[in-house]
């Protein structure tokens, strides 16, 4: 109840503010096109965003229809249901920067308040109802020496997100937050042909639930990229990195096995080849180098058809490597292909669809099939509880396949105004399940021996209709 | 001939006296007090506006390196800034002749903040007239010839690499905006080429990515192995 104060608190704040700016706002000059935000001053421009967005989503907890749970006391078990709601997004936002000569200064302020509505029946309202959460996503930005040979950019991120639990909805949501920081170093010649950048930054990722703790992790992301610009919309590049995943949460042993440092060089060309066409090609070498080294190859390669700013067609393939917990590191191969078609520059209809193939590294918290735990707790009477965790899996290796299909249509009254509809199928397709059974005896503890069945497959269709606001 | 003489000589004597006349006109101005300083503010605030717009276009040609737009553009931002200091000087003598109530003197003071937003207006206009250097250099796009643009194909003066990428397709469409995006220049322009880690695609060309609900689902880092709680 609070937080909807807080909310509605927040939209007249914003309400009231944009107010005071219309009546400090000049007259527009008749010759200048308008533009959108208040100018504040000659170097100051505030934009303010505002979005209302009911969705329907067919599975919210991505959940598989074959998951279930046995009761090993009882014999009974309890299979998982795909749950349906209707979320409603609404997102009050802010941006504000300075803009000069030499510098940049800026900052942006998302809210978005999920409001599940729990269309399905009235029990799992009171379950959806607990799943209405604020998230936000904060940026602050600034680049200084911008007319310069040597700029320096520094930018934070630190935003809140969640999901609901993907076996039982019971379980409520997993809230995670993540806070990223960059500084980067841009070398540039007169010309601007010639280019390097070098960066570093650190990302903290916290799960709110001490359940989720161990996968709580810090990371180092460094950066070295260079770029040979050698005509005017057409360049060659160059791109090493190196990712350090830690996740310092986790016990001793395990914080050292799922330990992920990703190492990534690859070089490229991208660029126009043709007024209408444009090309994109890549290809390096990568290593994870965790508990299990793993050589792989890096590959991108993206296709653009462009037509005279109304039409746009891309096809694309890549083969990426990322740090991963449990399984260390994951390989995805991509195949994407999107189409955008504007019409009198107020309708856009878009498809976008894409088919990922991931490979994960060794499982390091289960190395094998079926990993037993046994754990006995000394009780205040002196008898002794036992408690046999036996996870069995389907395969030591994992694989998943992803695919998506997004079309999309939106109109914009305004170039501040718009609405879109958009659908979206997401189906992941894999024989991976691991069951989890947990047996507890002995003492003063009443006997439970319960099996927990969770594929990971699912299929997903989402409903989306955005009323955005940005000016 | 003699008609056409006569009519040509009622022509110019009319032709006379109107110009004789027109002073006259002017000097019989009745603008109440409160019109003037209505008309007076409006005209400073458009002098104003304007040398606001031509120091920005100034400060737009330095940042592209046009020298030949910039020369031209100081020129005339200083002939701008002249008349605008006079307009204010002569804005505050026509308060002072108000209160004491010479209102002839005032009126005078009005007359010459009409002729100098006139002078602004025509200088504004010269502005736009300021021819800029066929080649450009600026942080989008490196040095831009034509020969190089028989080339690349390039079409266009705006844009770089993350155009020719689709990169900004939907660029100024409410719908499409992301709501985070500070729209500030990529120093390197890259098409995300120079993000930690492997290839990815380039951002704003797939993907619904811009909308409210960007972050549900698809940034959070999801644990892969979804354990049961004991206590549940």
């Amino acid at each position: 109840m609070s937080l909807s104060r807080s909310i509605l608190f927040f939209l007249l704040v914003c309400v009231l503010f944009s107010g005071v700016l219309f009546s400090q706002e000049t007259p527009p000059s008749a010759e200048k096109a308008p533009e959108t935000g208040f100018r504040l001053s000659e170097t100051a421009l505030l934009n303010v965003h505002f979005s209302l967005a009911p969705e329907f989503e067919s599975n919210i907890n991505k959940v598989s229809g074959r998951s279930y749970e046995f009761d090993g006391l009882t014999n009974t078990s309890k299979a998982s249901n795909e749950i349906s709601d209707i979320i409603i997004h609404i997102s009050p936002g802010l941006r504000a920067k300075i803009d000069d000569k030499f510098k940049t200064l800026g900052m942006a302020v998302l809210i978005n308040y999920n409001l599940y509505t729990g269309v399905e029946d009235k029990k799992s309202f009171e379950n959806l109802s607990t799943l209405s959460s604020l998230h936000f996503n904060t940026d602050i930005l600034g680049e200084f020496n911008k007319d310069g040979n040597a700029i320096v950019k520094v930018s934070n991120n630190f935003k809140r997100n969640s999901n609901p639990d993907q076996l039982t909805i019971e379980n409520g949501l997993h809230t995670n937050m993540m806070e990223e920081f960059n500084l980067a170093l841009y070398l540039k010649n007169s010309e601007d042909t010639l280019s390097l950048k070098i960066s570093s930054g650190i990302q903290f990722n916290y799960f709110e639930e001490t359940f989720f703790s161990p996968y709580n992790f810090w990371s180092s992301r460094s950066n070295v990229y260079g770029q040979w610009k050698f005509l005017p919309k057409t360049a060659a590049f160059f791109n090493a990195s190196f990712i350090y995943q830690d996740y310092f949460n986790a016990g001793a042993v395990l914080r050292h096995d799922q330990r992920s440092m990703p190492l990534s060089i690859f070089v490229g060309a991208l660029g126009q080849l043709t007024p209408k066409i444009s090309l994109k090609l890549s290809g390096g070498y990568t290593n994870s180098l965790s508990k299990e080294m793993h050589h792989d190859g890096l590959a991108g390669v993206e296709f653009i058809f462009k037509n005279s700013e109304n039409t746009l067609f891309n096809l694309g393939y890549l083969r990426s490597m990322f740090p991963m917990s449990t399984y260390q590191y994951y390989v995805v191969d991509k195949v994407y292909v999107g189409f955008a078609q504007k019409f009198f520059n107020r309708l856009l209809l878009k498809i976008d669809a894409s088919y990922s193939h991931l490979a994960y590294g060794k499982n390091v918290k289960y190395p094998a099939i079926t990993n037993v735990k046994r754990e006995d707790v000394t009780n205040d009477d002196g008898s002794t509880t036992t408690t046999i965790t036996t996870v069995t899996q389907k395969s030591i290796d994992r694989e998943d396949h992803l695919i998506r299909v997004e079309p999309m249509v939106s109109y914009n009254f305004l170039p501040w105004l718009g609405m879109s509809l958009s659908y979206t199928f997401e189906t992941k397709q894999t024989p991976f399940f691991a069951s989890t059974r947990i047996a507890r005896s002995g003492g003063s503890t009443t006997p439970s021996d319960k099996t927990y069945v969770t594929y990971y497959d699912y299929m997903d269709h989402r409903i989306l209709l955005t009323l955005a606001a940005d000016y | 001939m003699r008609t056409i003489l006569f009519g040509t000589l009622i022509v110019l004597f009319s032709s006379f006296l109107a110009a004789q006349q027109a002073p006259v006109s002017e000097s019989k101005e009745t603008s109440t007090p409160d019109q003037m300083r209505g008309e007076v503010d409006a005209k400073v605030k458009r002098v104003a506006e304007i040398e606001t717009i031509v120091q920005r276009m100034a400060g737009e040609a330095a940042r592209e390196k046009d020298i030949k737009w910039k020369l031209c553009l100081d020129d005339i931002f200083a002939s701008i800034r002249g008349i605008s200091a006079s307009v204010l000087s002569a804005k505050g003598r026509m308060d002072d002749l108000i209160r004491a109530e010479k209102a002839d003197g005032a009126r005078t003071q009005m007359m010459l903040v009409r002729g100098l937003a006139d002078a602004a207006e025509k200088a504004y206009a010269e502005s736009q007239a300021c021819p800029r250097q066929l080649t450009r250099v600026d942080n989008r796009s490196t040095t831009e010839k034509d020969e190089d643009k028989k080339l690349t194909g390039t079409h266009s003066d705006e844009g770089g690499v993350g155009d020719a990428m689709g990169q900004d397709f939907t660029e100024g469409w409410a719908t499409e905006r992301d709501p985070n995006d500070l729209n500030t220049e990529d120093p390197i322009d890259g098409a995300g080429t120079d993000n930690p880690g492997g290839p990815t695609e380039t951002p704003g060309s797939v993907g619904g990515e811009g909308d409210v609900i960007a972050d549900n689902g698809d940034i959070i880092m999801e644990p892969p192995f979804i354990e049961p709680s004991p206590e549940k």
